[in-house]
């Protein structure tokens, strides 16, 4: 094995994002100070 | 109140009181920030470094205290009053010379009544500050419709003609006849706008930002004016992302500047590089350049989030410069011919040749290149700005 064999390597991936992670996202999102409306219709 | 024409006249006392729960919500809030990746550049090519931000949270977090702040402000005689539909925030400072000269004086983006603080006693009292009680003043800052505790609109057509008809309008109310008006940045703008409108009683106006070169396009013939045409193209080819965005989809970057602390310090810290540099400085590096300290830096913030008032300061620039703005390609009054004064600093984003002001400004009574400072004159060097103040307008007492 070479550096360059390694770096040429191809590899499987799956996604696999943690349920907190997305526990964290909808807390951010319902913690969200809004702008106020905008001025223009 | 007996009509409604009184109760829209009306001036109230005010006092600035922050809850302790938006103190606390704000630190959970920088706790909170999830940071992007190093920029990869050695300088701010890809904007506010990753380690000035994290410094700045930091001290924000921890030693930072916005009720010196706070103390501050309502150590100042501070007041509201409505104004064609919009509740203008102001202080107003009496000199206890008699004889003092009034004055309006207007701050900028990312700025507000924080940067001119300093300058408040040197001002309106200038024999405990080692000056004459002939150059004294009666001093008035405004903050801008959408900025700090002045309302925001609800209606468009808040561009800066409307704010200076608002300034005149405020004038008037407290009583004064014959007066001055200064300004930078979005208030250099506002102080302009006010001199073509000559109201009755403006004596003369001074600015340390040249709006007219913005606009159009000024003398190149020597290597001082192509300097400041080469400084001025740079900020319009890679400086002024911020005013882009601002003029033409303020309400996109508000939800950020609304959302989180850090984004907000990010957005008001990217201005011009100069002062860019210096409150890097402040936080990296414990060197601030003059007042433009840590705490006076995040004084300045904090009052924008503390408000809530990223997306409508942002949206004055939609409404200054946007193209989708009612007074998009409106034609500005003609150059004001009351008497101008004009200060550059040399941290400014362009050092502006005499000539420039010349072109600009049919009655230029005043012109001095300063060896210090940068676009927040006031705010990095209080004592120099007063001393410019006083003699531009010293001819017009």
């Amino acid at each position: 094995m070479t550096s360059i064999d390694s770096t040429t390597e191809i590899r499987s991936f799956h996604v696999d994002v943690p349920n907190e992670d997305q526990a964290t996202l909808r807390r951010r999102i319902a913690g969200d100070a809004l702008a106020e409306t905008e001025t223009r219709a | 109140m007996s009509s409604t024409v009184e109760t829209a006249s009306d001036i109230s006392p005010f006092q600035v009181d922050i809850p302790d729960e938006a103190l606390e919500d704000l630190r959970r809030r920088i706790a909170a920030t999830r940071w992007p990746s190093k920029e990869l550049v050695p300088d701010r090519s890809q904007g506010v470094q990753l380690a000035t931000l994290q410094e700045l949270a930091h001290y924000w977090a921890t030693d930072y205290d916005w009720r010196k702040a706070e103390a501050k402000l309502n150590a100042l005689p501070q007041f509201t009053t409505e104004i064609d539909g919009v509740n203008i925030h102001f202080i107003h400072v009496q000199s206890p010379h008699a004889h003092a000269l009034p004055l309006i004086m207007t701050h900028g983006w990312p700025g507000s009544v924080v940067e001119l603080l300093e300058t408040v006693g040197p001002l309106t009292d200038p024999t405990a500050h080692g000056g004459d009680a002939a150059d004294a003043f009666h001093l008035v800052l405004p903050s801008l419709p959408g900025y700090g505790f002045s309302g925001e609109p609800t209606d468009v057509g808040w561009e800066l003609s409307r704010i200076a008809r608002a300034w005149a309008e405020l004038m008037l109310r407290l009583g004064y006849t014959r007066y001055v008006a200064q300004g930078g940045d979005v208030g250099a703008g506002v102080t302009d706008a006010l001199g073509r409108q000559a109201p009755e009683g403006l004596l003369g106006i001074h600015t340390n930002l040249l709006v007219p070169a913005l606009g159009g396009a000024m003398p190149t013939a020597t290597d001082e004016e192509r300097a400041a045409a080469a400084k001025l193209a740079t900020f319009q080819q890679s400086g002024n992302g911020y005013f882009i965005e601002m003029a033409t989809r303020p309400q996109t970057i508000g939800y950020a500047l609304l959302d989180s602390p850090v984004a907000l310090a990010a957005w008001m810290v990217d201005h011009d590089t100069d002062a860019y540099y210096k409150i890097a400085g402040a936080f990296v590096d414990g060197e601030p350049s003059g007042n433009l300290t840590r705490d006076h830096i995040l004084d300045n913030i904090t009052l924008y989030w503390l408000t809530g008032t990223g997306a409508s300061a942002a949206r004055s620039y939609w409404e200054a410069y946007g193209p989708d703005a009612p007074a998009a390609g409106r034609q500005p009054l003609p150059s004001p011919t009351i008497p101008f004064g004009f200060t550059t600093f040399p941290g400014e984003i362009w050092r502006t040749p005499r000539s420039w002001v010349e072109a600009s400004y049919p009655n230029v009574i005043y012109f001095h290149a300063v060896d210090k400072g940068g676009h927040f004159a006031a705010w990095e060097e209080p004592q120099l700005f007063t001393d410019e103040v006083r003699a531009a307008f010293r001819s017009l007492r």
